[in-house]
This record gives structure tokens, sequence and C-alpha cells, in this order.
């Protein structure tokens, strides 16, 4: 087998049993009623990552969730998951897929060890040691009701049932809302971290959320959903590297400035201009500078700033930019 | 590794007797009173004593399974806990069709079971009747039953597609009303009274029996939602 091959992506993933792409989405359509949520959303998930899907409130993102899991039937589009189809191959999907909801509900006489051998009985593989590492890791009392127990509790309790079957993909729908900063932090480092470490570069994490902030440091590659499509998707490092805000200083009015310098955001002050920008190369400073500015400073943003900055970005083109 | 995390792992059950009992247990209490309210209608003409009471319990157990068993149904099905049961069942790696066939057997079970138990001979008034007689006043039960229970599944299940609540709550409510028409409507067809006593005339099943079990019927559903929603909440 020569080195060429090897060092071939998808080669490596079939070797791996894994697709390159473990989500795949194309032009997908899904309203409720006359309300369309999602509009023509592409999206594409390499395998091995934890991917981000962020927007705002009412952007589409859990009914894109929805529509991988098969709970929600789309109007058009196609949509693949490890390569199959989540309405023709239902169960193949769902063996391979975790999901915690955003809105989390049990039996309320349920304990917790009922809970979880009731989850397990569904699963075909179900790993005991991680559950009770995690429960203890949780400090879930197996013999508490899940009546007795708090929002952030349950919501652990669901994290333990979407990773014990140890899937190759975890749809995560807003799951560190309602959680306190302590638990939320034991929930990203301890079970996403451990979750992907398990087998690095076969455990995809898919999150919708709009905590970015939270996610920092672990999102290898996200999208920007809004009004149902996709503004942007980009790799974290690139973004980082592309997307920054640029503050210049001239001694008198700011003149008019080329789009491509980036966009300015409105709450200026006199003889200055803040510009955001998705394509930061060091020649736009120098380009400022032969406009006349006096200084020119510039500042990396972090994922929750790009995701405001693109958002307060006027839509330059209906449908995807990718870097 | 502290005491907390030594769950002692029970094996679980296969998952098809795992969701019979979870939706066993789920609608435990309102399948007691059904039980025990049907399995009443029938023994109580027998009475304490050995006399037979006045009334004709077969209408009265048929509107007994009609009200409540729709009741269990949406218990089972409709109830906010419930939807951790949708989740865990849609998101499974199990065909719908053997979840839903797993999930009516269980129902129809629960629903048919007093019933079943009441066919069981006894030292009736009603032994005079004729096995026919028997047959389709038996035949009309299951077959009501069933119908509302299809009425309120398919009720629920359009309310939970197309995310209406209301059409839960007008299903439930309703589903009396779908029984009592569907009462009437078998009487005009085939000319079934259920009121039926040996010798006597044929007459209309819509009675003043049906009337007060329809009224309180629907009163006691109100309360009994109300009571459960504000359980619900609570928890």
């Amino acid at each position: 087998m020569n080195d060429s091959k090897q060092t071939d992506p998808s080669l490596t993933s079939a070797i791996q049993n894994v697709p390159a792409l473990a989500v795949e989405v194309h032009d997908l359509h899904c309203a409720y009623g006359k309300t369309e949520a999602v509009r023509g959303l592409n999206l594409r998930v390499p395998g091995g990552r934890c991917y981000g899907l962020f927007g705002r409130n009412g952007a589409g993102k859990s009914t894109t969730i929805k529509c991988l899991l098969n709970l929600l039937r789309p109007q058009s589009g196609d949509i693949k998951v490890f390569g199959l189809s989540p309405q023709k191959d239902d169960v193949a999907v769902k063996s391979r897929v975790g999901y915690v909801p955003e809105h989390v509900s049990f039996h309320p006489w349920m304990t917790v060890a009922r809970v979880l051998r009731y989850h397990s009985a569904f699963r075909l593989h179900w790993n005991h040691d991680l559950q009770s590492q995690l429960t203890a890791c949780f400090d879930l009392d197996p013999k508490k009701r899940v009546d007795a127990m708090s929002k952030g509790m349950r919501s652990q309790l669901a994290l333990i049932c979407a990773v014990c079957h140890e899937p190759d993909l975890l749809l995560l729908d807003e799951p560190t809302s309602g959680l306190d900063p302590i638990i939320r932090r034991e929930f990203l480092q301890t079970v996403i971290g451990a979750y992907m470490d398990s087998a690095p570069g076969q455990k995809t994490v898919l999150v919708s959320t709009h905590l970015i902030a939270e996610w920092e440091g672990l999102i290898d590659e996200f999208t920007i959903v809004e009004k149902g499509r996709a503004r942007i998707t980009m790799q974290t490092d690139k973004a980082r590297e592309h997307c920054r805000r640029i503050h210049a200083r001239w001694p008198g009015t700011v003149p008019d400035l080329p789009a491509e310098l980036g966009y300015r955001e409105p709450d200026e002050t006199e003889g200055a201009a803040r510009l955001l920008t998705t394509k930061y190369t060091p020649e736009q400073e120098d380009n400022l500078r032969a406009l006349g500015a006096e200084t020119v400073e510039v500042e990396p943003l972090t994922l929750e700033e790009i995701f405001v900055a693109t958002s307060a970005m006027p839509n330059e083109q209906e449908g995807r930019r990718e870097l | 590794m502290s005491a907390v995390s030594n769950i002692a792992h029970r094996k679980p059950h296969p998952w098809w007797m795992e969701l019979a009992l979870v939706d066993f247990r789920h609608a435990f209490w309102p399948w007691v009173v059904y039980m025990t309210a049907v399995m009443s209608l029938w023994l109580l003409p027998l009475g304490p004593l050995g006399a037979p009471l006045d009334i004709d319990a077969w209408p009265w157990i048929a509107a007994t399974v009609g009200l409540v068993g729709p009741a269990i149904v949406a218990r089972v099905f409709c109830s906010d806990s419930a939807s951790s049961t949708m989740a865990t069942l849609l998101t499974s790696p199990r065909s719908r069709s053997s979840v839903w066939f797993v999930r009516t057997g269980s129902l129809a079970l629960m629903l048919f079971l007093p019933v079943l138990l009441c066919a069981v001979p006894l030292p009736h008034p009603w032994t005079s009747w004729t096995h026919t007689d028997q047959f389709l006043m038996a035949a009309a039960v299951v077959t009501l039953t069933a119908l509302a229970w299809c009425y309120a599944t398919v009720g629920v299940l359009l309310a939970i597609l197309l995310k209406r609540p209301l059409l839960v709550w007008t299903a439930i409510l309703i589903s009396p009303l779908i029984v009592l028409l569907l009462f009437v409507l078998v009487d005009a067809i085939i000319g079934l009274d259920l009121a039926l006593k040996p010798g006597d005339q044929l007459k209309s099943p819509v009675n003043a029996e049906f009337w007060f079990v329809l009224v309180f019927g629907a009163i006691a559903y109100i309360i009994a939602w109300r009571l459960w929603l504000r359980l619900e909440v609570r928890s």
C-alpha cells in the first residue's frame, strides 16, 4: 500500500469505519404548518470533530437536529448521517446516535437507577463502568426519584443516558441551558472531553447552542445559522485567524472606507472607526494607514464575538460562505 | 469509588417488557380505578347477600370501559412525563412498528383484561341469556372500547405531531361523546339493545342510565385530568 493512499482522509475514515462526513445536509427545508423553520440549510459535519451549530433562538437549529433524528420529516432536502438516510435507515442511524434534548423529562416516579435501566434496555450495547463513573462524577444518588431532582440533575441524567451506549455521534440541543456554571464546566470538560478522547478521531459531537462562550476550546468547526439558512461556516482556528476587529483612528473625520476593509460597527466615536472583518490580512492595516489612519489596532475575536459580529453584519449573500 | 457510584447493575428486561412495565406503572392508578369500576359493576348485581341489584351491568360496563379506557390511553400517551417515553422510543434503535405493536398490545391488555374477566361464567341472573346475546354484548363492548381507544390515540398522536396540546384535551373530552354516538350508531345499524333483558322488547340504548353515565363520566373526566395536570406541573 502506498503512502499517498494512507494519507487520503476518506480512506483513513473507511479503515476506521467512520465516514469522512458524519452528517451531511443538503438544501434542507422544514416547516411547521405555514412557518418555515429551516430554509435551504446546507451542513457538512466531518467525523471525529466537535461541531457547533450556532444561532439565535428560532434560527432552526433544533429543527435541524430533529430532522437528523427522523423526529421531524423535512419537506425537502437530503440528509445523510454516516452516509445513511435517517428516514430509510432509521434503526441503523439511531443505533449510532446519542441525543440530549433541549427539554429533558423523565417519568417523575422513576429513580435514577430505574431511568438508566430503562434506557439501557433499548440499547444493544451499554457501558456500565462509564455509567458508574458519570453517576459518581455528577454525584447522582441512584435511589433518588426524578421528581426530587433539580433541572440540572435531570440534564446530567439525560447526558448519561445519551453517552453510555457509546454512540459515534452525540447530538446535543442546548444541553447547558439551565445549568449552573460549575455543573456546566463539569459537563463540558469532563463529559464531552472524555467522550471525544475515548476514541480520538471517531467520536463526533454536534452541539446546537447560543451559549457559545462555554464551548470555546472544544469546538473545532461551526456553522452560524440564521433564519433557517447557514450564514457562515468556519473552522475555529481559521475563524480566529481571519475574524478580527480593527480599531482605527483619524485626526479628523473618518473618510469613506471601502467595503472590502470590513463591516463598520455603527456605534463609532468621532474620528474613530471599528471594523469587523472575516477576511483579515495584515494588508488591511496598511490600507487603513494609507487612508490616513493615525493608529490601527487589531484584536482577535472570541467565538461568541464572532457570532455576534457575524449576526450584526449585513447578509452580503444569502446562502453560505466557508472559510 | 464513592458509594454513590456503586449502582447495582440490575440486568434490564428485554426492551419490550421494560416498555410495557413502564407504561403499566405510569397508568397504574387510573387502571386500578378502571378495573375496580368494571369489576364492581359486574359483581354488584350479585349483591353482598346474593340479591341481584336492579341495574343492567353490561351497558354500565360498556360505558365505563368507553369512558375510562381513553383516560388510561391519554394518561400513557399525553402526560408531560410521557414525553420522556416518547423521546426514548423515538430516538432508540428500535423500529417504530415494533414499538407501536408493544404499546398497542400492552394497552389493549390493560383495557380488555376486566372485560375478559367479566366473561368468566358466574352464577349470575343473566346466565339465562342466550350465548348469542352474551356474544353480541361482549363484541359490542370490545368493539366500542377499541374504537374509543383508537380515537383517543389518534387524537393524541395528532396533537403530538401538530404540537397542538388543545387537541389532546379535545380528544379526551370528546371521546365519551364519540362512544355514546357509536352506541347509538351500532344500535341503529344492527338493532343491538344494550339494556336488553330476556323477553324485553328492543329499546333505545340512549336511556337515563346512559345520560347519567355521560354527564357524570364527563365531570369525572374533567376533575381527574385537572388533578393529574396539577400533579404533573407540581412534579
